[in-house]
Order: structure tokens, then C-alpha cells, then sequence
């Protein structure tokens, strides 16, 4: 298959080709004009934006496409195939890509006011690159899903130089994220032998069962719960905050995609092994120890961090609650977080640009002079934390209510780790607007105002509104369930 | 290159025996006890040559693999020692305590070994490798729960890829899979080397966060080092007993100078 040439054998373009192709194009491109921070990110915003919104809209009904000025026909189903690896579109992938490129442009669009370091625009292109090949493959020499914990290393490897953004800080946070796909993509291999096996004697159920495990603790390992979960308040404490927000989300949405991917074709795991058991007591940990870690935090990259980590802990208990509610009740949540985490990012972006630095010292009485950015920030963070009138608050309502149907415990335990979180916002809000400790500090600009405006809009408009996910929410599950 | 690992491979066949087992797992611990950067590297390209030579050996696993594999370790130890040499005189500071702390640490390690008599059936593999491989992947996390300095993570990761890319070849051996974990391996030592140039500024201040899991470095932090103050001169010697106590002296005119000057007519030009 080496060597193949880029049309499929009809003619036509393939959209696989096209896509990586242009990704990796435009990084290049923008990597020679790196200079020009705020030109490249206006670009790679407008690139990745369009691409999200044609997603978005894309019917694979009519597969043929023809691409404007170039005079190209595309074929959006064709395949592309490449030293034995196949890449094509499918229903499943649709949601993927729409949000990882309406989440990269997101962010392209923040770093055009607030800088995160000349080499984001061109490194980030090449990872939402290597998302869109995750998402695209469909076979290779092993199936696609026991692939993506080895691709997520080197994916994760490249996030390190966006997030470390050469700074000379203790690069603990991005050093962190590369363990978990190191140590978890042999059990993912191991599995695949073993479940190679199970037709081989049907009768015996022992191979299932150890790939079942294996499988679990794999999983258990990416999704980074506590104690594994270092690695995302420590990015937040050091890495710029947009980096740290588009990263960890778009590792996360690779990951909720494999567990899809796992669970979808290979049931067993559900069923035989105590994956469930195991992702709830994981779950309820990471909230727990989120919101504990959050009320002792007063840095406020450390706050968003501990606060996004309670978050994500609800997730996974979301997914390990049984029933038909909670996968689309977890894309509801993962929506919701998208919108919070980019909102409190930008607001942590500015001011830690205007600071000069995220101390508690510095920042005391920042929000006289930045009131807009801090107020992004703290209705970001508590939209992490299930607030009410935050985004993050109908997910965190209806998930609890979901949980305390089974059991009414783990919900009242989840309940006191959300005060736990709010209490750590409450505090930093004190010293937020306390006296103002720096006379010099600059007020916030026009351009970063406008953009928290923007953001704290739709953070509230979803906040009152939760219905207006409802549509994206069902277009999702329905392309996840085929 | 490709006859200088072939023969390596063929003339290193020691490791291929009881005690060449051993001894791979010998020098594992010794990097923990000694925790070198140099000596770490070598001794990570030694254990490749092992492990190599013993899957050649007992499982007939291609010989391609192990040159590639050989080659990639080598690569990624050249250029974790690239970025180490720049940063050479603050490795020292990140040191997991004392050597005592670290011997405590593999004493604890061979008795837990011991005691628990870990046996872990790993499909495909024979038993004495599967001990071996277990044994690397436990060194390796040992290291990876001492320290979190990028040097001695990338040097726990790549310990950590030897047993895993060996066990793969044997179960899987598929071609484009070691490959594939080969390109991963070079990728995350290039991470690490950067991430260590990142951190070459040692921290003045160790704040301790009681929300943060990390492993509290033992070694102080280095203090600026300020140019040595030029040395005062000698005091005179005193004229009085050391023990007594001079009475302060008032200034006093002498009795000649207490009138005033007299007047002297200024001289016509």
C-alpha cells in the first residue's frame, strides 16, 4: 500500500488527505510567520472555525463535495490508505472533529488578544492534526482503538512544548501528562491479544475476563482520576492558561471517543470485569479530592485546576452510572465544561498578562483594575464547580440527581466537595477585589474586555438556558450510537 | 552502524545466561542506588543490549528488531545527554535524597520482591524473561516515584519501553507496531530534553503545598553564589589593654591656637 497515490482510484480527492494535509500546510505556514502572533492566530481561528461549522453542516448522505475555486471534486467517504493504515470519515468521528476544530478556533481566537507563546498556533495545528488522524483511522495494523493510547503518547509528547511555552518553570505539570498513555498503551495491546483469543475457545470465559481488566485498568490510567491526576492542576499552576485549557480538552474528548470505542464493540467489559465499580469509586475520589485540593488552594491557576479536575471526576461517575441517560447526560456535561474552561481561561490569560505573574501577592486587588477578566475567570471557574447561574450548573444539578437515584450518598459526598471548590473561588474573589496591592497595574485593554464579555455571555446565556445544548447534544449521541 | 550492532549482538551472548539476567537486573538497581546521570545512560544502553540479546536468543525474535530497537535506545540516551551537559551543574540538586534514603529504598524493593514472590504470567513469554521484564517495569516505577526532574523521568521512561517494546515483539510482531513504538519512544526522550532545558534554573524557593502529590526534593536548593568580599585592612594595634576601657578623648585646642590669629595687613599689589 506504500506509495499509493493521493486520489482514490475513481479520481477524487479524499477528505482525510485534504484535512491532515491542510492542517499540517497551514502549521507550516504559520510556524514562518510566528512573529505575527496576532495575524497567525486570526488565521488558524478563521481555518479551524470554518472547518468546525462545515462539520457541523456536513450531510454524509451526499458524500460528493466539490471544493470552491480549486475545481476539485471531493469524495468525503472515500478512504485514504497509508502504510496499512486506513483513515475514513464515519458517523461516529463527525462530532469529534466538528468540536475539536470549533474548540481549537475557540482558543486561536483568545490568543489573538492574550499571547501563549509563538510556537502555539503552528504546534497546535500539528496536534489537532493528530487528533483528526485519531479520529479518522478505521484500521491499521491492530484495530484503531488499541492503537490510540500510543498515538496519545506522541500526541501528548508534542503538547509538552506548547505547554511548557518556554518558560523556565518547573515543567512538572507537562512532563506529567506524558506518563499515563506511556504506562497504559501495552495493557491496550495485551488486550488485543487476549481478545484474539477468545474465539479460540469460546467456552472459556477467562480470556474475556483478563482483556475485561486489562481493559480497566488501561482506561482507568488515561482518564487520569486521583491519585493519577497531577498532571492537570499542575499544568494549570504553570502552563499558559488557553494552552492548558484546549489541551487537557482535547485530550479528554480523544479519550471519551475511546471509551466509546471500547465499550460500543466490546460490551464484556461493561458486563464481566468491575469497570463500573471501579470508574465510580475513581470518579468519586477525583471529585473528592478536587474539591478538597480547591478549597485549600489560593493560586489561581491551582483553584482552576483543582476545580476542573471535581468536574471531571462527575463525568466519570456520569459514565459509570448504568443506564441510557448517561452518555448523553456526560457530552452534556463535557459541553458545558468546554464553555467553562475556555472562559475562565480567558479571563486567567489577561490576568496573568497584566500581573505579570499568578502569585497571591500580585494578584491582591487585580479585580479593581481588570473588574470584566476576573469576573470571567470566577464565573468560569464556578461553572466548573456547578454554581448556580454558572454554565456548569444544570449538568452538575441534573448529574447528582442522576447518582443519588442509585445511591444517595456519593451525592451528598459530591455535593460537599462542590462547597469545598466555591469556598476556594469565594476566597480568591476576596482577595481579587480586596485593596488594590500594585498602584501601577494597567487597566484591561478593549479587545480582552470584549472578548470576556463575549465569553461570560455565553457562559450565562447557558447558565439560563441550558436547552440551547439540547440540539448539539442529540446530533452528537445520534452520530456516537450510529 | 548496522555490522557494530550485529556484532554486539553476537558477541554478547553472556547475556543470554543465569547470570547475564542477573546482571541486567543488577545494573537496574545500581542506577536507582546511584542515581548518575552518566552512568544511567550507559548503563540504560547496556540493559537494551541485554534485553536484546536475550529475546534474539531465547525467542528467535528478528534480529532487525533488536538493531532498531538498539539504535533508538542510543538515540534517545545521546540526546538526553545533549541537554544534560547543558545543564549539568543543577542535575546534582535533583538528586531524591541522600544515597542512604536510596539504598533504604532498594532494600525495600528486594525484600517486597522477595516477600511477595511476584509471579506474574505474562502469555508468550518464558518464565525467567517474564521475571526479568517484570522486574525492569518495577525499577522503572521506582524511579518514576523518587523524581519527578524530567532527566531521571526520561531515563524510568525509556527503562520502562525496554521490557514493554520486547514483550510487544514477542506477543505481536508486527512489524509496523515496533515501528510505530519505536517513533513514540524517540518522541518522548525529545520531550524530555526539552522539558529539561526548561528546567535548568533550580528553584531558590521550595514551597510546600499540602494540596500537591509530588515528592518533596530532599536537597536544599543551591543559594546564588555572590563574589567573595575584598578583605578588610588590619586594625592597628591597640595601644591600651584589652581589658580596660578607653576614656573618650574631647577634642581640645591646644592653648597656643585659642587666640585668634592676628591680623595681618594685606600687602599692597
Amino acid at each position: 500500500m506504500i506509495g499509493q497515490p493521493l486520489s482514490a482510484a475513481n479520481g477524487l480527492l479524499t477528505l482525510p488527505a485534504l484535512l491532515v494535509g491542510g492542517l499540517i500546510g497551514m502549521a507550516l505556514l504559520t510556524y514562518l510567520l510566528r512573529n505575527w502572533e496576532t495575524l497567525t492566530a486570526l488565521m488558524t481561528a478563521l481555518f479551524t472555525g470554518a472547518l468546525g461549522l462545515w462539520f457541523w453542516q456536513l450531510d454524509l448522505n451526499a458524500p460528493i463535495f466539490s471544493l470552491p475555486l480549486a475545481g476539485q471534486v471531493l469524495d468525503i467517504t472515500a478512504p485514504l490508505t497509508r502504510l496499512g493504515f486506513t483513515f475514513q470519515l464515519q458517523p461516529s468521528a463527525l462530532p469529534i472533529l466538528m468540536t475539536a476544530c470549533l474548540m481549537a478556533s475557540a482558543a486561536f481566537l483568545l490568543t489573538a488578544a492574550i499571547s501563549q507563546g509563538r510556537s502555539f498556533a503552528p504546534f497546535t495545528l500539528v496536534l489537532l492534526a493528530g487528533y483528526v488522524a485519531i479520529a479518522l483511522m478505521t484500521s491499521g495494523p491492530l484495530a484503531p482503538l488499541f492503537l490510540t493510547p500510543l498515538f496519545l503518547v506522541g500526541l501528548n509528547a508534542g503538547a509538552v512544548f506548547v505547554l511548557q511555552a518556554g518558560r523556565l518553570t518547573n515543567p512538572s505539570g507537562p512532563l506529567r501528562m506524558l506518563l499515563p498513555p506511556i504506562l497504559a498503551f501495552p495493557l491496550f495491546l495485551l488486550a488485543y491479544w487476549y481478545i484474539e483469543q477468545i474465539p479460540l475457545n469460546p467456552q472459556d470465559n477467562s480470556a474475556q475476563l483478563t482483556a475485561a481488566r486489562l481493559f480497566t485498568i488501561g482506561l482507568l490510567i488515561l482518564l487520569m482520576p486521583a491519585p493519577f491526576h497531577s498532571a492537570q492542576p499542575a499544568t494549570a499552576y504553570s502552563a499558559p492558561p488557553v494552552v492548558t485549557a484546549l489541551v487537557t480538552l482535547l485530550y479528554q474528548l480523544a479519550l471519551l471517543h475511546l471509551l466509546f470505542r471500547v465499550i460500543s464493540p466490546y460490551p464484556f467489559v461493561a458486563q464481566i470485569g468491575s469497570f463500573e465499580l471501579w470508574m465510580t469509586w475513581a470518579g468519586l475520589a477525583t471529585t473528592v479530592w478536587g474539591g478538597i485540593a480547591a478549597a485549600g488552594s489560593s493560586h489561581p491557576g491551582r483553584l482552576w485546576g483543582y476545580a476542573a479536575l471535581h468536574d471531571w471526576g462527575l463525568i466519570l461517575m456520569i459514565l459509570a452510572a448504568p443506564g441510557l441517560r448517561s452518555w448523553p447526560l456526560a457530552l452534556f456535561l463535557f459541553g458545558l465544561r468546554i464553555v467553562s474552561m475556555l472562559t475562565a481561561a480567558a479571563g486567567l490569560a489577561t490576568l496573568e498578562q497584566h500581573i505579570g505573574g499568578m502569585s497571591a501577592t500580585r494578584i491582591q486587588g487585580a479585580g479593581n483594575r481588570l473588574p470584566w477578566n476576573s469576573a470571567a475567570f470566577l464565573l468560569g471557574g464556578l461553572g466548573l464547580t456547578g454554581f448556580p447561574l454558572s454554565a456548569g450548573f444544570t449538568g452538575h444539578w441534573t448529574a447528582l440527581q442522576i447518582i443519588a437515584e442509585n445511591d444517595w450518598r456519593p451525592a451528598a459526598i459530591v455535593l460537599f466537595a462542590s462547597v469545598g471548590a466555591i469556598w476556594g473561588f469565594v476566597r480568591l474573589t476576596r482577595i481579587l477585589f480586596g485593596p488594590l496591592e500594585n498602584r501601577f497595574l494597567l487597566r484591561e485593554r478593549m479587545v480582552s474586555v470584549a472578548l470576556a464579555l463575549c465569553m461570560l455571555l455565553l457562559s450565562i446565556s447557558l447558565a439560563l438556558a441550558p436547552q440551547l445544548l439540547d440540539g448539539p447534544i442529540r446530533t452528537v449521541w445520534a452520530a456516537f450510537s450510529g | 552502524m548496522e555490522a557494530l550492532i550485529t556484532w554486539l549482538l553476537t558477541n554478547s551472548t553472556f547475556f543470554a545466561s543465569g547470570l547475564g539476567i542477573l546482571t541486567i537486573g543488577a545494573i537496574a538497581v545500581l542506577m536507582i542506588f546511584l542515581w548518575e546521570w552518566r552512568s544511567s545512560l550507559v548503563a540504560l544502553c547496556v540493559i537494551q543490549l541485554g534485553v536484546a540479546v536475550l529475546v534474539t536468543q531465547v525467542h528467535q525474535v528478528e534480529v532487525k528488531w533488536a538493531q532498531v530497537q538498539i539504535l533508538v535506545t542510543t538515540l534517545s540516551a545521546a540526546m538526553l545527554m545533549l541537554s544534560a551537559r547543558q545543564i549539568r551543574f543543577a542535575l546534582p540538586y535533583q538528586r531524591p535524597g541522600s544515597w542512604f534514603m536510596r539504598l533504604v529504598a532498594v532494600m525495600l524493593l528486594i525484600i517486597c520482591w522477595r516477600f511477595f514472590d511476584l509471579d506474574l504470567a505474562l502469555p508468550a513469554v518464558a518464565p525467567p524473561l517474564a521475571q526479568l521484564f517484570l522486574w525492569l517495569a518495577v525499577c522503572a516505577l521506582m524511579m518514576l516515584g523518587l523524581s519527578d526532574a524530567p532527566l531521571s523521568t526520561a531515563i524510568a521512561l525509556l527503562l520502562w519501553f525496554m521490557p514493554v517494546q520486547a514483550f510487544i515483539q514477542i506477543l505481536l510482531p508486527e512489524f509496523r507496531l515496533f515501528v510505530l513504538i519505536g517513533i513514540v519512544q524517540l518522541v518522548s526522550a525529545l520531550a524530555c530534553s526539552y522539558l529539561m532545558l526548561a528546567a535548568r534554573l533550580p528553584e531558590t524557593v521550595t514551597v510546600a503545598r499540602p494540596t500537591d502529590m509530588t515528592f518533596s526534593r530532599a536537597a536544599p536548593a543551591p543559594r546564588p553564589a555572590f563574589p567573595p568580599l575584598p578583605e578588610l585592612p588590619k586594625a592597628p594595634p591597640r595601644l591600651l589593654p584589652t581589658g580596660g576601657r578607653q576614656q573618650p578623648v574631647a577634642a581640645v585646642r591646644p592653648e597656643s591656637s585659642r587666640r585668634e590669629p592676628p591680623v595681618t595687613p594685606r600687602e599692597a599689589s
